[in-house]
């Protein structure tokens, strides 16, 4: 039970949160903006970045499997007291968060309104928190300080 | 209603049901296993009603600082939500 709940979070983990974290980064340098810019070497294209977003979006949605299935192992483990499993949720949380209230929804935006990349930068940054986040939870769920197990 | 407003109900509902079961199961029986399954579970939703308020686009700062409050945050936020959504 416990190593196929364990599989599940980490497949999980990679297949979902690892695109939302590869889209959310590129979508930025794919959106389209008001201005034009140097003809020649521009990628931009509309098309390609609703493609982004509904990535970001649907796989943001089902990455819920991963704190989820994460949450029921801790219990599972007895480990959900474990004080860099309570770090990693509320990073967790924070990351999901910032995906479901702030990037999605601004890359929408950029979508419906190009600007002249205020908003594109405002994203790019966003999704390097986003990104930074997860790495911080890799890393907890790794090194486990003040584990016992470890 | 806006997703971020019927979201925030949603989570601050499950929140308040997860804390008056977490309250009655140490009134009554207290049962360890009870404690140790719903503890987290709330801490779950607690957390995810305090970021959506704080990280949510177009909220009141009442309902943002509501949000943050022990205990009280699912109250208080469906309460919050329906007001926002009828100011709308």
């Amino acid at each position: 039970m416990e190593a196929f709940l364990l599989s599940v979070h980490v497949v999980a983990g990679i297949l979902f949160v690892g695109p939302v974290a590869v889209t959310a980064s590129l979508f930025p340098r794919y959106a389209p903006l008001s201005v034009p810019s140097a003809p020649g070497s521009d990628v931009r294209s509309a098309d390609t970045a609703a493609m982004l977003h509904r990535v970001s979006r649907g796989y943001g949605i089902v990455a819920i499997v991963v704190p989820a299935v994460g949450l029921v192992l801790a219990a599972v483990q007895g480990r959900s007291t474990e004080i860099w499993v309570v770090v990693a949720m509320v990073l967790t949380a924070v990351a999901g968060v910032l995906l479901a209230t702030q990037i999605v929804p601004r890359q929408r935006e950029a979508l419906d309104a190009p600007d002249d990349g205020t908003q594109l930068r405002r994203l790019g940054m966003l999704a390097g928190i986003f990104n930074l986040l997860w790495v911080a939870v890799v890393v907890l769920m790794i090194v486990r300080p003040a584990s016992d197990y470890s | 209603m806006r997703p971020l407003l019927r979201t925030l109900g949603v989570l601050s509902a499950l929140e308040l049901i997860s804390v008056v079961a977490l309250a009655a199961n140490l009134l009554t029986v207290h049962d360890e296993a009870v404690a140790s399954a719903l503890g987290p579970v709330h801490g779950a939703l607690y957390l995810s009603v305090a970021l959506a308020a704080l990280l949510g686009r177009g909220l009141t700062s009442r309902t943002r600082v509501y949000a943050i409050l022990p205990l009280l945050s699912g109250p208080l936020t469906m309460l919050r939500v329906r007001r926002e959504a009828a100011g709308e």
